[in-house]
């Protein structure tokens, strides 16, 4: 059931013209609705996005989203109480995204944390020895053994080391990550032998 | 990023292109799309009362006004939630849909009135539905049958739109096509008993309406 029309602004009730112009092919309208729609999504998501970056992207995901759904609109409702439920749809989405790729990922820093550790405690002992690192190192398998070559020996960033690996970033942090836990299984098995 | 600083080169040439690529769109009215829904479940009523027959006594069950009454709610049931459902793609449209909501409750709390008034009128059994689940369990199978189509008509339709409460629209647009399938029941299913219709027609329907909630994002994405 639609709402009861309520007061919209006078600026609202001439994008919901200028939008209604739209739909029936008139792109001069269409440039003002979607430059003042822009300017108002980036009043927004400012205090909701914090990444620069990320805020662009949704910002532009929602003006995508505006096009692909302008047959919805009804130019007799407020046009930026359409305009705000599908941003709002897109915020959410972005925020669920970014959280499941967070829960995902393994940061950088734990990273190097967990490998400064592990070579802390390899130059207690003094027990690394090179060519059995190189065997560990060979037991792993092709794809973990490049990223902690790249990462740690040729020292390229997580960046530098997915471009080369024709990977995501994610996905290189995994890698090694994996890469790490596996020498450091072996190392400890090693240390316990002796 | 300052709110008050010029929109980005990458936003402006994406407006730029938006603007070259705008093309005359069709306004989307909720009756348009509606009708050919309810023509499709319709359609798949009348299919299922051919190929499976009407319950036997149908004549005189249909001269009973409570019998005629709840056939009708049904019905109204399923154009109900189809309405409510492509009301639900159109952004912003549903901010407070308390009246709609309480009319499909007050709608579906009469239909488990009509269930139950049955087990009080000709006091038949509660408690014999589990031991006639292989008689009781093809209603399940109908249900689903003669709904699958309505909700895959009626989840083109929406998905077409822009529906920004997936989970629940996606709950609404099962359940209308599941009321069609429980309207065909009504017209070819022999069994009559409020325990029947209340495990074996109510319960199936609301349960894989309930399952739609979680399905909601996948299939109506857009």
């Amino acid at each position: 059931m639609a709402n009861p029309p309520r007061e919209i602004s006078e600026r609202d009730r001439e994008l919901s013209r200028l939008m209604g112009r739209s739909q029936v092919g008139d792109g001069a309208a269409y440039e003002v609705v979607l430059n003042e729609t822009a300017v108002m999504l980036k009043r927004y998501l400012y205090r909701r996005v914090a990444d620069e970056g990320a805020r662009e992207d949704v910002l532009q995901e929602i003006l995508l989203s505006v096009h692909k759904a302008r047959h919805t609109f009804d130019p007799n409702l407020s046009y930026k109480t359409w305009l705000f439920s599908i941003a709002r749809f897109r915020l959410i989405d972005y925020y669920r995204k970014s959280n499941r790729q967070r829960s995902r990922e393994i940061s950088q820093d734990s990273f190097e944390d967990f490998f400064t550790q592990e070579e802390g405690a390899e130059r207690e002992t003094d027990r690394l020895d090179p060519e059995v690192l190189l065997k560990a190192l060979d037991a792993l398998p092709p794809a973990q053994k490049e990223a902690v070559d790249r990462l740690k020996y040729r020292e390229q960033s997580v960046r530098e080391a997915a471009e080369a690996m024709g990977r995501t970033e994610s996905s290189v942090k995994v890698l090694a990550h994996r890469g790490y836990k596996a020498l450091r299984k072996v190392l400890l098995k090693r240390g316990e032998g002796e | 990023m300052n709110p008050q600083t010029p929109l980005s080169e990458g936003t402006e040439r994406l407006t730029r292109q938006l603007v070259l690529q705008l093309k005359p769109v069709e306004r989307f009215k909720i009756w348009s799309h509606l009708w050919p829904y309810a023509a499709v479940g319709c359609a798949v009523v009348v299919s299922s009362a051919f190929f499976v027959g009407l319950r036997p006594g149908l004549a005189e069950a249909a001269l009973a006004l409570p019998f005629v009454l709840e056939t009708l709610l049904l019905a109204g049931l399923a154009l109900l939630f189809g309405y409510w459902s492509l009301g639900l793609g159109i952004p912003g449209r549903s901010r407070s849909p308390g009246r709609l909501t309480l009319l499909a409750l007050s709608l579906m709390g009469i239909w488990l009135l009509f269930i139950g008034s049955r087990a009080l009128v000709a006091r038949d059994g509660w408690f014999d539905v589990t031991s006639a689940a292989y008689v009781s369990l093809p209603c399940v199978f109908e249900l689903v049958v003669v709904g699958a189509l309505p909700v895959v008509f009626l989840r083109q339709r929406v998905r077409a739109l822009a529906p920004t409460a997936p989970g629940k629209t996606f709950f609404l647009v099962t359940a209308a096509g599941l009321f069609f399938g429980a309207f065909a029941l009504q017209l070819t299913c022999p069994m009559d008993t409020s325990g029947h219709l209340f495990v074996w027609h109510f319960l199936p329907l609301f349960a894989l309406a309930a399952v739609a909630v979680l399905l909601g994002k996948r299939f109506l994405k857009w």
